[in-house]
């Protein structure tokens, strides 16, 4: 397993290399380039003073332009270097999210109930990013800047082994100081992070709770106990400034000191123990080139830091990968005969989703062709039941049979054939009309989705939609109401003409006309179908030959409407509270 | 804001001299780096020792003068932070509750936290840059005009065109960010429509469609990102390459002087230093203004939640007894809809009554009216004062009240349930007793100290109704209104805690707000609403004989627990 974990990111390398391999071999070649022509402004620098100036300026406005256009080319190498990076970057990204997004389909549905859509969210733009962070501000300038490093190094060798041993001293120093300074500064910031969802946690609580607050009059003491909290949060930010603040002070002075060192040690003056005896121009040379070393060393001890807190972004992206994925026993081939209807049993399953028991031995059996509708209270299994019989997931106990096939070893193709679903929310996905009758399936023609929209009762008010079925719907849009896109869910059941459907409190939330709308392309629909309807409320049944009531995870009534409106139960019961309008406890 | 800077005015005049003497004296690094270099191509070494030692000492002082500035910034505007947020809080919980409610948490929160830090950050930064930007370039131009007036005005040429570039494409790069920003919300509420339609995707098989239109979202981003991310990147060496462009002059001009014998090479190399650094510098001159839009906006945000309300808090008249609680034609509002009307109910000292109804018939309402925490019309009165004419501080302690989302705070139980200044040992622990939460705290790690919430412990939805319930009893207040405290609570205990209130707290007046008629049956009086009036109003058993919506309820849910 530990060996597949980080298969993501090898996989997406590879492919992103393939698609991209001209921004690939850029990098590489700016990153080595770079190196190499780094210290020629300093050389140019060198010529200048030594051999120009002492021959009255001998081809001065030639190594003017030169010093300029190293300078240019070195500023178009960087240039090349993070254009390259960025753009093999972003695609490197992109290559994986797409892996991601492969991803998802293969997780059972208990992933889903479990990790909230937020986490997942967050592996897919936070973490990214830090993989993004880890590539471009980490990697590549990382190894870019250690090769200037040696470029440096070796320019001032060539110069000088006295000053190279100098310049090379200084990188332990520089570097030990510099992530000194930036580890504190990274461990402060992290207990200033911690801080900040202290005052978080206790400005969401007294916000939340400000209803209790008012009404008991606490409002002081709230607001002053609120007082400390800032206080240890200041304090945090201020230990975490002291660092801040001495850090590039430090450096800098640092900096100077080696100059110096190197500035003196190379002296011309003889007199001195240590004096090389350097030209001036290879002094002022030196100078230029111990500054401009000092720049990469510094750079690097951040780009390790952003490498380490990178990698636990890529933890959490593999941690993403290495969730159990969800083996259908798709693989036989399974048939269904659909001209003579179909048929629902369910025989004494039992069901949780964790702990707790949602189903405790239901039964049900459905006649292809009959009408059936399933009554309870809140949290009774309804869904849950709905859920099973739909195969979104398997049973713990007992045998869902959808003709005569367990519906959760379904092919996902084939279960649309099979059944249209509507669910208790409806979805409306942000494309056109037509793609969230066909939810995509090219299969489907555009005849279909007008008939589909047809039954519904919901062609004519499409048709009014300023680009028809080809209008955008969605976040942000406020084409279609509430209760069209009920008729919109029901359409996008019925576009296949499956023998089957599911319809989940259909009329929640609904006001009287539109559930009439509904309700009345509900029957359009049912001609010759298996429907089972499961409601909240009676008065959300409608023509059907069987009401099953449920409680507690099972079913503990069945009949007909007339039978069981005489009968002395829980359907009576239910009529009368309802009737009532009051609320099922 | 003003008011908030000032405050820290020390700290403001020591910074800005640490950034004055860091900003001018700057100049004097590249200047003696100079000497050094003059120095050590033929003076005596004493010379060069010397000027060794005050290129260090220099740039120590500056560096110094550097942190001062940095150091008491950061401290003044981290102390300005605090004040905000505190002031901030403050202001929020003075602000009456009826005006509080049409705030949502997020906002509030994102404006105490994210808003706060955005504005103190970016007059820090402005500030800081006003040193480190302006002045410093100030300062390099002028050394630098001292030096070489000529050959500094002509090659600094292209300085004011960079700044100028640099404005220009700050628009377009504006224009990207916009659209990175849109197709990335656009992919992420694309993300979120999946994850939370799963179960539709799954069951019509659509999972791969779906992924593949956002496989394209994500490439539309990647291509606004890649864009953004060049134009940001890659723009600001071009700006200094730009602004750079003169040095070919500096080279040239100064060459002659040093030939003429009028510079030293340690000169000509410090004028070089120096001009790269005034070129270097110009990329960052155009960003302060970068930032000003969004702070204006953060600080618009902070501010007009910050305007002081005219509380009366001291206004109204004070009372600490009340023994008789009656309200008469109560009419109330939930914005333009009339929820209840003409409510009469009378209540003594001693009494249990209990109000029920169907869903939306105005049990909430009404029991929200009675806190005299929001504007009703009619009379609700406290003894011989009308409930809103009675001072803040008397209503909260006279009042005391649960609701349906029974709120702990992350403090310990005891604190939760004390939720007052003062302390009485008996009182909380017959506040515990009678809310039947022995047995539950003995199960707590650290009993009643045990904390709740996130840090503490799990609490469950029925253990929260009952330590909020607790709360409540342990107020001491003379009127308890307890609005739906016991639907996660079973019926035994529900049994127990009305025992307990019927036989411990005989001095209250108690007001029980359910949909669950159990305990009805002890009650002294019992209300059921309707369409916000009171349909039917008696004894339990007069109701019962009535033979109505009440009696009809009842039998239905004793049958259904009977079952069960």
């Amino acid at each position: 397993m530990s060996q597949d974990k980080r298969a993501f990111l090898r996989d997406s390398f590879t492919t992103t290399m393939k698609q991209n391999p001209i921004y690939g071999i850029t990098v590489v070649a700016a990153v080595i380039i770079g190196a190499l022509i780094n210290t020629w402004p300093s050389l140019v620098l060198r010529s200048i003073v030594d051999e120009s100036l002492p021959n009255a300026g001998l081809d001065i406005w030639r190594l003017g332009f030169t010093y300029l256009g190293t300078t240019l080319l070195i500023g178009v190498v960087d240039l090349t270097r993070e254009y390259g990076a960025t753009v093999f970057g972003q695609r490197l990204l992109l290559n994986i999210r797409k892996l991601m997004l492969d991803r998802l389909s293969l997780l059972p549905m208990s992933y889903y109930n479990t990790v909230p859509a937020g986490d997942t969210i967050s592996r897919f733009t936070g973490d990214i990013e830090a993989i993004d962070s880890l590539f471009t501000a980490g990697l590549v300038s990382a190894i870019a800047d250690l090769l200037k490093i040696i470029g440096f190094l070796l320019a001032i060798y060539g110069i000088s082994i006295t000053i190279g041993v100098v310049a090379t001293c200084s990188l332990p120093v520089l570097y030990l100081v510099t992530d000194y300074f930036r580890r504190n500064m990274y461990e402060k910031q992290l207990s200033v992070r911690r801080k900040v969802s202290d005052i978080n946690t206790s400005i969401h609580e007294t916000y939340s709770g400000m209803k209790i607050i008012k009404i008991f009059g606490m409002e002081n003491y709230f607001a002053e106990s609120f007082e400390p909290i800032l206080e240890t949060h200041r304090l945090a930010m201020n230990s975490n400034s002291v660092y801040v603040s001495w850090f590039p002070c430090v450096t800098q002075t640092l900096r100077s000191v080696f100059i110096s060192a190197a500035l003196v040690i190379g002296a011309t003056n003889n007199r001195l123990p240590l004096a090389l005896g350097l030209s001036l121009g290879t002094l002022a040379a030196l100078a230029d080139l111990m500054i401009r070393l000092f720049t990469p060393i510094q750079a690097i001890s951040g780009e390790i830091q952003t490498i380490q807190r990178a990698l636990a972004g890529v933890q959490r992206v593999e941690n993403f990968f290495s969730q159990d994925i969800q083996v259908n026993s798709a693989g036989e081939h399974v048939s269904v005969n659909l001209p003579e209807g179909v048929d629902v049993v369910v025989d004494d399953i039992w069901f949780s989703y964790g702990d707790s028991e949602v189903l405790t031995g239901a039964n049900l059996v459905l006649p292809a062709g009959t009408k059936a509708a399933i009554a309870g209270r809140t949290g009774s299994g309804k869904t849950t039941l709905m859920n099973l019989v739909a195969g979104l997931y398997s049973v713990n106990r007992g045998n869902v049979l959808v003709g005569g096939v367990d519906p959760f070893s379904l092919p996902a193709e084939e279960r649309r054939r099979l059944m249209g679903i509507v669910p208790q929310t409806v979805h409306v996905f942000n494309s056109s009309v037509h793609d969230n009758v066909t939810l995509r399936d090219p299969s489907i023609s555009r005849e279909q989705v007008e008939m589909a929209l047809e039954t519904v009762g919901l062609l004519d008010v499409v048709n009014n939609l300023p680009e028809g079925a080809d209008t955008f719907i969605g976040e942000g849009s406020q084409q279609l109401s509430f209760g069209q896109t009920q008729l919109l869910s029901l359409a996008r059941a019925i576009v296949t003409d499956p023998p089957l459907l599911l319809l989940d409190e259909l009329t929640s939330g609904l006001d009287a006309l539109t559930e009439k709308k509904v309700l009345s392309a509900i029957r359009g629909v049912s001609e010759g179908r298996s429907i089972l309807t499961i409601s909240h409320r009676l008065s959300g049944i409608i023509d059907a030959e069987t009401v099953h009531i449920m409680d507690r995870g099972k079913i503990v009534e069945s009949g007909s409407p007339g039978e069981l409106v005489k009968r002395d139960g829980w359907y009576s019961i239910y009529k009368n509270i309802e009737d009532r309008g009051w609320k099922m406890i | 804001m003003f008011r908030y800077l000032t405050k820290y005015t020390p700290q403001f005049i020591i910074s800005s001299i640490g950034g004055f003497i860091y900003n001018t004296t700057i100049v004097l690094g590249p200047i003696y780096m100079g000497k050094i270099i003059d120095a050590a191509g033929g003076g005596p070494a004493t010379q060069v020792l010397l000027m060794a030692a005050s290129f260090i000492g220099i740039t120590a002082f500056f560096q110094f003068a550097r942190y001062i500035k940095r150091w008491y910034m950061r401290d003044q505007f981290n102390r300005v932070a605090c004040d905000l947020r505190q002031t901030f809080l403050e202001r929020t919980l003075e602000r009456e509750l009826p005006d509080l409610e049409k705030e949502t948490v997020g906002d509030l929160m994102s404006r105490t936290v994210g808003d706060i830090t955005e504005v103190v950050d970016t007059v820090m930064v402005t500030i800081n840059e006003g040193w480190d930007t302006w002045l410093l370039m100030i300062s390099y131009f002028i050394t630098l005009l001292i030096q070489d007036t000529r050959t500094t005005l002509i090659a600094s040429f292209m300085v004011p065109v960079t700044i100028l570039i640099a404005q220009t494409m700050r628009h377009v790069l504006f224009r990207y960010s916009m659209s990175v920003r849109t197709a990335t919300s656009i992919s992420n509420s694309g993300l979120q429509r999946y994850l939370e339609g799963i179960s539709v995707l799954r069951l019509f098989g659509r999972e791969a469609s779906e992924a593949d239109g956002l496989k394209s979202a994500y490439e539309e981003q990647t291509g606004f990102r890649i864009k953004e991310m060049l134009l940001q990147q890659v723009l600001l060496p071009v700006y200094s390459l730009v602004a750079g462009l003169g040095v070919v002059i500096v080279i040239v001009f100064v060459a002659r002087k040093v030939i003429l014998g009028a510079w030293t090479v340690g000169e000509f190399n410090a004028y070089l230093i120096m001009f790269v650094a005034l070129a270097t510098r110009t990329r960052v001159a155009a960003r302060v203004f970068n930032r000003w839009h969004g702070a204006r906006a953060a600080w618009t945000r902070v501010n007009e939640k910050m305007q002081k309300t005219e509380e009366s808090e001291v206004n109204g008249v004070s009372l600490d007894k009340c023994s008789e609680l009656m309200v008469k034609d109560l009419d109330y509002w939930y914005g333009d809809n009339k929820v209840l009307e003409k409510i009469n109910l009378q209540a003594k000292k001693g009494q249990l009554i209990c109000i029920t109804g169907s869903v939306g018939c105005g049990k909430t309402a009404l029991a929200l009216a009675l806190t005299g925490m929001y504007p009703y019309e009619g009379s609700i009165k406290l003894d011989d004062f009308e409930l809103d004419e009675i001072n803040a501080s008397s209503r909260s302690n006279l009042i005391a009240y649960t609701g349906h989302e029974q709120f702990l705070f992350s403090l310990s139980v005891k604190d939760n349930i004390i939720f007052s200044e003062g302390y009485d040992e008996k009182r909380l622990d017959k506040a515990i007793e009678s809310s039947a939460l022995v047995w539950d705290l003995s199960n707590f790690e650290d009993g009643v100290d045990s904390r709740v919430g996130e840090k503490g412990v799990r609490v469950s939805g029925g253990q929260r109704q009952r330590i909020a319930l607790a709360r409540t009893l342990y107020s001491n207040s003379d009127i308890l209104i307890l609005d739906d405290p016991f639907s996660a609570v079973d019926i035994e205990t529900e049994r127990q805690i009305i025992e307990h209130l019927k036989s411990s707290y005989r001095d209250k007046i108690i007001l029980l707000f359910t949909h669950r008629l159990t305990s009805f049956v002890s009650a002294d009086q019992v209300i059921v609403l309707d369409g916000g009036r009171i349909t039917e109003s008696g004894t339990h058993d007069e109701l019962m004989r009535q033979g109505d919506v009440y009696s009809e309820i009842f039998s239905a849910q004793q049958f259904m627990e009977a079952e069960a």
